[in-house]
């Protein structure tokens, strides 16, 4: 009884594995087909469509601001955030959970609402920057999963090593930095590629907050898209997901993915 | 005081992001003499590769340019009125109404824009509120698989059951079919059948089984045809139909023996829109007979200037009916309301 529910939930984990990856493993077939139809290839492979991406009106700049608007706003979660978490896990507010609840609430909020709410406070207080006020929705989106993720990483965290560190001759800034941070470097870069990503490749709130002049991958994606429906969106999602195995690699790595996953202790 | 210390690194710290920030490239990115478009995303691949560069090398202007749908470049018309973004704008006719009416672009002046006088006759409306830079062709877009119908009644064959794909009426080319159903259904020519919605309604209806989609987004609906999920598009054009035939996908345009339809692409300029000069000049050499040239061997479609030669093969657009815009922009809001309650 017991192995025939094991063998059953093994089976189910693989089912589960295979539906999620399925239309991945579909979009980089199709990536190599020979011809310009967007599907799978059955008369033999070729890369022309990775050629053209390099070629494609206005995909560095957008590539480039991704990476920019993903970068700077992950920066500032990682600070932003985990000043946060640490008052709401040692700063002994009042209503601490609450507070708490509050700091990763973007993430329950649908994009599109994000978006708009976003978009029509901008004009309603006059600020018209489409740049700057990318970068505040993506620290929207981003803060978060950084706070949620310090949250859990301080929570586990013994501060009584910060006084033993000083007893032990640190100035408080040594002890920060030799003691709290080194133990804390899985969770910041756990924070910090989860907000990485999360800014990366997102859509509705972005889509608000875009100009003719800022427009980051996904937007320009789903243009591309619309323009003609060959295989080049295909060359370009196979090399993102390309990049985030290669990141997750570097992660485990570093950190391991069973932690990652908080699948760990 | 090692709190302070900690608050203020953390400070130093983010200030210098957010000097990054301020510094980044993209903002001083705004080059001198730069005009921002808006206009149909299907034209975005032609335009930014075969049309924009000639615009920089002609004029030295780059082009921004807004690629999205017709009524939706319209909307964003209205919500910038107070501060328009686009200096020039390309639309179809039935659109341009709605724009023309609500003061949204204004007259071109020959005197700015001599090509303006060198057009075939029937291409600028309205006093020069827009005039047709090109002119695609509208039929039935099939997969070569599945061979070429010679009527538009083959839309409605039994073979074709699941098969057939019509775009939305929201769509310019969606009302092609709705013409094309009162003319099956009464029996009138185009002329007349156009104003017998009624009837075109009444047969549509009758499509409904032979439908495997209706489409907004054309690229997702030639995916299906190039695939061979769909047998044949009803209304499609020639300005995406055969660009798509050209990078080697598995389709083709027919023209069935009832006729063909003649889109209409226009351009205006936009009310009090920025770099008034430089639209004008972009303007006159969409007008002009170099872009034509290029749109007709790239995008596929009729050129309107005259010193422009039509392409071996293209269509007459003499042969081709154009309907009573003027009627198609009145009534397509109710038109739109009976779609999704009558036919989906």
């Amino acid at each position: 009884m017991k192995t025939a529910a094991l063998i059953l939930s093994a089976v189910l984990a693989v089912a589960a594995c295979v539906f999620l990856l399925a239309p991945l493993v579909v979009v980089v077939l199709a990536s190599f087909s020979p011809t310009p139809v967007f599907d799978l290839p059955t008369t033999g492979a070729s890369l022309r469509w990775y050629g053209r991406i390099a070629n494609l009106e206005g995909f560095w700049p957008a590539l480039g601001l991704s990476i920019e608007v993903a970068a700077v706003s992950t920066a500032l979660a990682l600070v932003v955030g985990t000043l946060a978490a640490i008052a709401a896990v040692r700063g002994a507010l009042p209503y601490a959970d609450a507070f708490a609840a509050l700091l990763v609430s973007p993430l329950m909020m649908p994009g599109l609402v994000l978006g708009i709410a976003l978009l029509q406070y901008f004009r309603a207080v006059g600020f018209d920057a489409p740049l700057a006020g990318l970068l505040v929705a993506h620290l929207i989106v981003t803060l978060p999963y950084v706070a949620r993720t310090m949250i859990a990483g301080l929570s586990r965290f013994d501060f009584t090593l910060i006084d033993a560190a000083l007893t032990l001759g640190c100035t408080w800034r040594q002890a920060i930095f030799k003691v709290m941070v080194p133990a804390l470097a899985p969770s910041f870069l756990i924070a910090g590629l989860f907000a990485f990503l999360a800014s990366f490749d997102n859509y509705p709130v972005s889509i608000f907050l875009t100009d003719v002049r800022t427009k980051t991958l996904p937007i320009k994606m789903l243009q591309y898209i619309e323009e003609a429906p060959d295989p080049t969106i295909a060359a370009v999602s196979s090399l993102i997901l390309l990049g985030t195995i290669v990141l997750l690699i570097i992660a485990d790595r570093a950190v391991g993915l069973s932690r990652m996953a908080g699948t760990s202790d | 005081m090692p709190v302070t210390s900690l608050s203020r690194r953390t400070l130093l710290k983010a200030s210098a992001a957010l000097a990054g920030t301020v510094a980044m490239p993209s903002i001083v990115r705004a080059a001198p003499k730069e005009i921002v478009i808006g206009g149909p995303a299907g034209a975005a691949k032609y335009f930014n590769e075969s049309v924009f560069p000639l615009l920089k090398q002609k004029l030295g202007v780059t082009v921004l340019y807004e690629g999205t749908n017709s009524l939706t470049n319209l909307q964003k018309m209205q919500a910038d009125k107070a501060a328009p973004k686009f200096s020039v704008v390309i639309m179809d006719d039935p659109v341009m109404i709605r724009a023309a009416a609500e003061g949204l672009i204004v007259p071109m002046q020959a005197s700015a824009i001599p090509n303006l006088g060198k057009l075939v006759p029937g291409a600028v409306h309205l006093d020069g509120m827009w005039a047709n830079y090109q002119l695609p062709w509208a039929g039935i877009a099939y997969n070569t698989k599945s061979g070429a119908p010679t009527s538009w009644a083959d839309m409605w064959a039994p073979s074709h059951k699941g098969k057939v794909i019509v775009p939305s009426i929201q769509n310019t080319e969606g009302f092609w079919n709705l013409l094309i159903a009162a003319h099956l259904e009464t029996g009138k020519p185009l002329a007349e059948a156009q104003y017998d919605i009624d009837a075109g309604f009444r047969k549509l209806k009758s499509l409904v089984p032979s439908l495997l989609n209706v489409y907004t987004n054309a690229p997702q609906a030639m995916n299906l045809l190039e695939q061979g999920e769909a047998d044949m598009i009803g209304g499609q054009f020639s300005a995406y139909t055969l660009t798509r035939k050209m990078d080697g996908a598995p389709v083709d345009l027919a023209i069935p023996k009832e006729g063909g339809f003649a889109m209409p692409s226009g351009i205006a300029k936009i009310t009090g829109g920025p770099a008034s000069d430089l639209a004008d000049a972009v303007i006159d050499a969409f007008l002009g007979p170099d872009v034509q040239q290029v749109l007709a061997t790239k995008a596929v479609v009729t050129p309107t200037n005259l010193t422009t030669p039509r392409p071996a093969g293209y269509p007459d657009p003499a042969t081709l009916f154009a309907p009573d815009w003027g009627f198609v922009a009145k009534e397509r809001g109710k038109w739109a309301e009976r779609w999704t309650t009558e036919l989906l």
